[in-house]
């Protein structure tokens, strides 16, 4: 499972000469990512175009059929094709990318920079409870709420998302700080902007950067989370997912003795891993161009 | 500047290392005697204190009467054998049992096992009230006096005939020392190794080590002799097959496995054993409520849009039975021939038109308005079965929104106070190489003079079913007996308050070089733990040990 | 003693200084304290709030035709206490866990402090190893990677490592399990140790467990080490950036030295602050790992004992777990701010 946000985060050191430098040389890496996402993005909206075959029809074919021109990677056990699965399973995965890492951020916001900029007893109060947060067990709670999931995707989802929301109000509450307290920010208030002008053209511009790659980052953690518990039988089974796929395929007797699992099990795990890679690759890739200590320490 | 700091982090990596060492190898257990002779691998861990009355479920009753007997047991024919009795009589009216111990019964701790012991065992057990739930969950039912008669003699009587009592009490209920038990207040609690004296032909040696590991080995002092296989250890793994095959274990187990699954076992060092009718899947439909669910016509349209051969081949790889309107597996010995509601999606279209469910918007019919919508409880295991259901009645008219239901374990406790509409639950049984064989299964099941459970019928009551469920209970005669319950199976087919939909075959592979002979105990749990009689002798039927 | 939150690099401090380390201290303490009581507080909720209960996980287990009618339930359910108010059982839980008394499993029927005793143990050594060989090898590679940058080298460790970290450890898992237990039969296929193996020697013994613990550390090695190579490649990045490099490499120190005595050790301290994170994902992906492998650590019980809401045994697993987390992210935390005296906030 993949970790949290902070790990990618390079050390506190004045680097702004190498800023440019990087996001050139770096630039392969991201354009893999994006083409990647792209391709998934085209999977996920055009998926009735891409197969003939509703994901879920058990009378797509027998059971467990091989590959062949009708069913390209087979049909599972009730008689689903897999590759409609497989599509259709890149939507399920990015509506978690998109509203996981859209509210986590949003948390973040709610309560890192929020209290930040309010200051005082509102900020400590904040501060005590995004600490609380980290220290909450992740995983276990993941399975406890999980369980909770069986029949719909959002519990698993808030959950996830409850999860991001902490470590990245942390990063943006010490980057608004910082902000607040820039000459310039005084100095813009000192002219006459009103505070609408300085969040606009001080707070955004500064910020905007580090909740983008917190956005990437948390949707990587999130489709890997969402993926793993669905496997761990603790997402909706009537869905259709990457984890899910996994969690059926894993789950006939000893697929490893068939070769079944090369075209069941293997392109699923692919699929997903490079979907992951994908996401983190890009989260890594905006990190230099966008090194938020570059603008805290000056 | 950084001097300290890496020696702090070595110091830490250094102390948290030893630590960690000194934590597991403080975790070892002691030396154990190896003993010699066959020793039996199994794939299953424990579930529970193996005590009369902690032990969880089918696994953990067999892995406890390894320990502890009763007055008679079942071989691999089905056979009673006389077991802790040498032999059992009972009255002309089937209201009196006297069973008679044998004499060389000695309890683990070498004190003699005497009829008190028996006496005192079924004054126990009425006492304790609800156990939670080991294979026998109430104290046994309609026992109205147990006395000893002499040091080796137990007479039973009964406050009514029941000719289920011999094989469902006689050879279920375990007997336990008076001298461990009497100041006992909590069964239940007791988790010390200390307590399980037993009369088994085994003792436990080991228990939860890591995981439910188990250890068991034979008791030379045993009334039968010393038991053939010398040493069964048990241990929790995730896949028995894979285990089977890496060489691991002596046995494994298996429902509706795949052809390329069995395919490395089809040889000489595998034996193979099957059995059709170990467990099955029954749909219920709520009586209780208003409407098509407890409409007959509506019942019968869902039997026939549901293809019960297909299921067995997508299901169980084809191996298994279409499920039996009648209840009983077609392979068991009380089967009779019933109606079958076959596969036929216009003639369940045609039924749910002339019942007046007319084709409403979006293809879903109709009742009064309202459309044929129904929520269905299922576990979370069973999804591709779901999705079949789903299909099946979709092409009928009918929509089924499928609640799933926890992780593997069923938590089922809406489908138990009728908080549902259809449900799918695992049913162990009806055998006959399996528990619940007897057809006495029925009327629990579906009589409406018993209380309800889990598994049974919800709200079904017909007087006429019930009346038979009676008689059968009193029918010593097996033809007599056969008659009623062939009846009885009539009735079920036709008001349909439940219907299995099929019985996956259940495969036990095994090591011919350990052990070359397997079977599924009639009346028992298909666990690999219910070979117990085979363990003890080493054959298929009988006491006398194999040398 | 004062000085110790400070540091030993700490300047000496003024009376009213001192005043005020105290009263942050104790507010540091209290926050933990009050940490606690709400992490006590959730423990016994989150189970509650799960549905189902454990009586019909306990029949569900059983699974013959039970008879069950409302009167036997209501005796199981005293006899496991759950027949009380949502709050008399919280009061009797509380005071319970105040006596150091975690209750009894509903499945097994053993006190929960022991079988958490009996299997912490094997949580700490998978845990712990995989922490310690996925910092070791991250770092390794970190200080190859970074002092290579752009190099073939880096990129193709770079690729690999994010791959690696990627890949579903359930996946690979199942993978490797197949073909070195089942296949090759090199390994075990299932457990901690072999069972019952009293009589082999402390030797025989370290190697027995070593050798089921050689595919369970693998998997969760692979999926922490990628942490902490990002964070040592990041970290020599800014170091080769630095005016002493310059100096050094003017001054002609062998590259060598450079690289591991200068620039490594000075990139080594932020995966210090890394552990909490560590320990957090590591935690998680264990759930996984010792369900595949059958490791008879505390995740395994965890996700048995929600299977069947056995509440005992899911409050002493969750507090065990939060508790450790929350011990060791205070423990890095004294243990950065004493490396980097930078570090206070």
């Amino acid at each position: 499972m993949a970790a949290t946000v902070e790990v990618a985060l390079p050390p506190a050191v004045d680097d702004d000469r190498r800023a440019p430098h990087t996001r050139r040389r770096r630039s392969p890496l991201l354009a893999f990512g994006l083409v990647v996402l792209g391709v998934v993005v085209l999977m996920a909206v055009f998926a009735p175009l891409l197969t003939q075959y509703d994901p879920r029809d058990p009378a797509a074919g027998a059971a467990l059929e091989q590959p062949s021109a009708r069913h390209w990677l087979g049909t599972d056990q009730p008689g689903r094709d897999i590759f409609a699965q497989l599509v259709y399973g890149a939507r399920a995965s990015l509506v978690v990318a998109l509203v996981a890492g859209t509210l986590a951020m949003a948390g973040a916001l709610l309560l890192g920079v929020l209290p930040a900029l309010l200051g005082g007893a509102t900020d400590r109060a904040s501060n005590r409870l995004v600490v609380f947060l980290l220290a909450l067990p992740g995983a276990p709670l993941l399975v406890l709420i999980g369980s909770l999931g069986l029949n719909g995707r959002l519990p698993i989802l808030l959950v996830i998302a409850l999860l991001g929301a902490p470590p990245n109000a942390r990063i943006l509450r010490t980057q608004a700080l910082s902000l607040r307290q820039r000459g310039f920010i005084a100095a813009a208030q000192g002219f006459g902007g009103g505070p609408l002008y300085v969040l606009r053209h001080h707070y955004v511009p500064g910020l905007a950067p580090l909740i983008a790659v917190g956005f990437v980052n948390w949707a990587s953690v999130a489709v890997g989370l969402e993926a793993g518990l669905t496997f761990l039988g603790l997402g909706d089974p009537s869905g259709i997912s990457w984890g899910l796929m996994l969690n059926r395929a894993l789950a006939q007797q000893s697929i490893y003795f068939s070769p079944m699992w090369i075209w069941w099990v293997l392109p699923v795990g692919l699929t997903l891993t490079i979907t992951l890679l994908a996401l983190t690759v890009v989260g890594v890739a905006l990190e230099p161009a966008f090194n938020p200590r570059s603008h805290t320490s000056s | 500047m950084t001097e300290p700091m890496l020696l702090d982090r070595r110091q830490f990596l250094l102390a948290s290392l030893g630590g960690m060492g000194a934590l597991v190898l403080g975790s070892c257990t002691q030396t154990v005697d190896q003993g010699t002779g066959l020793t039996v691998r199994l794939p299953q861990g424990a579930t529970g204190f193996p005590s009369p009355w902690a032990s969880n479920a089918d696994i953990g009753y067999a892995q406890m009467s390894l320990l502890y007997d009763t007055l008679l047991w079942r071989d691999g024919s089905g056979e009673l054998l006389p077991w802790l009795a040498q032999r059992y009589q009972s009255s002309a009216d089937h209201l009196t049992y006297t069973f008679e111990l044998r004499e060389n019964l000695r309890w683990s701790d070498g004190r003699p096992l005497t009829a008190d012991d028996v006496v005192f065992t079924f004054d126990y057990y009425a006492a304790q009230g609800t156990l939670p739930p080991p294979v026998i969950i109430q104290p046994p039912q309609g026992i109205a006096n147990v006395a000893a008669r002499g040091p080796s003699t137990v007479e039973i009587t009964l406050t009514r005939p029941h000719n289920t009592f011999v094989g469902q009490v006689a050879a279920a209920l375990p007997i336990v020392p008076k001298h461990v038990w009497a100041s006992i207040n909590d069964p239940v609690g007791v988790d010390d190794l200390k307590k399980l004296v037993g009369s088994g032909a085994y003792r436990l040696r080991e228990y939860n080590g890591d995981g439910g590991a188990m250890l068991y080995t034979a008791r030379d002092d045993f009334f039968l002799g010393a038991p053939f296989v010398k040493r069964i250890e048990e241990r929790a793994i995730e896949d028995p097959i894979a285990a089977l095959a890496a060489g691991q274990t002596d046995a494994g187990r298996g429902v509706g496995l795949r052809a390329d699954t069995l395919a490395p076992f089809a040889n000489d060092t595998f034996g193979k054993i099957t059995e059709q009718g170990a467990s099955t899947l029954p749909l219920y439909w709520n009586l209780n409520k208003e409407g098509p669910l407890s409409d007959v016509r509506f019942r019968r349209a869902c039997a026939m849009a549901i293809d019960r051969r297909d299921l067995v081949n997508r299901l169980a790889a084809g191996r298994g039975l279409p499920g039996n309107p009648g209840f009983l597996s077609p392979a068991n010995p009380f089967f009779a021939p019933v109606r079958q509601y076959d596969f036929d999606v216009p003639g369940a279209g045609a039924l749910l038109d002339a019942a007046g469910y007319r084709m409403g918007p979006g293809g879903i019919r109709q009742d009064r308005g309202q459309p044929l919508s129904f929520e269905l409880l299922i576990s979370n295991a069973e999804a591709p079965l779901s999705e079949i259901l789903v299909g099946s009645l979709r092409r009928v008219g009918v929509e089924l929104r499928p609640t799933a239901v926890e992780i593997g374990p069923q938590l089922f406790g809406n489908k138990l106070i009728g908080k549902y509409d259809m449900a799918v639950l695992f049913f162990p049984g009806p055998g006959p190489g399996g528990p619940n064989t007897d057809p006495d299964v029925l009327r629990v099941l579906f009589s409406s003079k018993v209380e309800p459970s889990l598994q049974a019928a919800t709200a079904y009551a017909s007087p006429a079913f019930d009346d038979l469920a009676e008689k059968q209970r009193l029918a010593f005669d097996d033809g007599e007996r056969k008659a009623l319950v062939a009846q009885m199976q009539q009735i079920l087919a036709d008001d349909l308050p439940m219907l299995p939909l099929f019985y996956p075959e259940t495969v036990v592979l095994f090591r011919t070089q350990v052990l070359d002979e397997w079977y599924f105990t009639p009346g028992q749990f298909p666990t690999l733990q219910d070979n117990k009689q085979l363990f003890i002798t080493g054959r298929r039927t009988g006491t006398t040990i194999r040398s | 003693m004062d000085t110790e939150l400070g540091g030993r690099t700490a300047p000496p401090v003024a009376g009213g200084a001192r005043r005020h380390g105290r009263r942050r201290r104790w507010g540091a303490i209290a926050s933990y304290l009050v940490m606690v009581f709400a992490l006590v507080t959730l423990n016994f909720f989150l189970p509650r709030a799960m549905p189902g209960n454990p009586i019909d996980g306990l029949l569900g287990q059983g699974g013959s035709g039970f008879s069950l009618g409302e009167q036997s339930r209501a005796s199981l359910e005293a006899y496991y206490r759950l027949d009380g108010s949502l709050a008399s059982q919280y009061r009797h839980y509380l005071s319970r866990l105040a006596h150091g008394d975690l209750g009894r499993s509903i499945q097994t029927n053993a006190p929960v402090r022991k079988e958490l005793g009996r299997r912490l143990p094997w949580t700490i050594l998978l845990v712990g190893g995989s922490i310690v060989l996925a910092t070791l090898i991250g770092a390794a590679a970190g200080v190859h990677s970074g002092w290579r940058r752009d190099k073939p080298v880096d990129r193709a460790l770079l690729t690999g490592m994010l791959t690696i970290w990627q890949f579903p450890p359930y996946l690979l898992g199942t993978m490797l399990l197949f073909i070195f237990a089942v296949k090759l039969r090199w390994l075990p296929l299932a457990g901690a140790r072999t069972p019952f193996s009293g009589s082999l020697g402390p030797v025989q013994q370290i190697l027995d467990i070593g050798s089921y613990l050689v595919l369970p550390l693998t998997v969760l090695t692979a999926g922490l080490c990628a942490v902490s190579y990002l964070v040592m490649r990041a970290g020599m990045v800014n170091e080769l950036g630095s005016d002493y490099l310059l100096l050094g490499r003017a001054k002609g120190l062998r590259t060598r030295r450079l690289k591991y005595r200068y620039a490594a050790r000075n990139a080594l301290l932020p995966l210090v602050g890394l552990t909490a994170v560590e320990v957090g994902s590591a935690v998680a992906a264990n759930v996984f790992v010792e369900r595949i492998f059958s490791y008879p650590g505390l995740g395994g019980l965890l996700f048995q004992s929600i299977g069947i809401r056995d509440y005992p045994t899911i409050q002493g697993v969750f507090l065990c777990l939060s508790l450790g987390v929350v011990t060791i992210n205070a423990l890095a935390e004294v243990l950065y701010r004493r490396l980097d005296p930078r570090a206070a906030f």
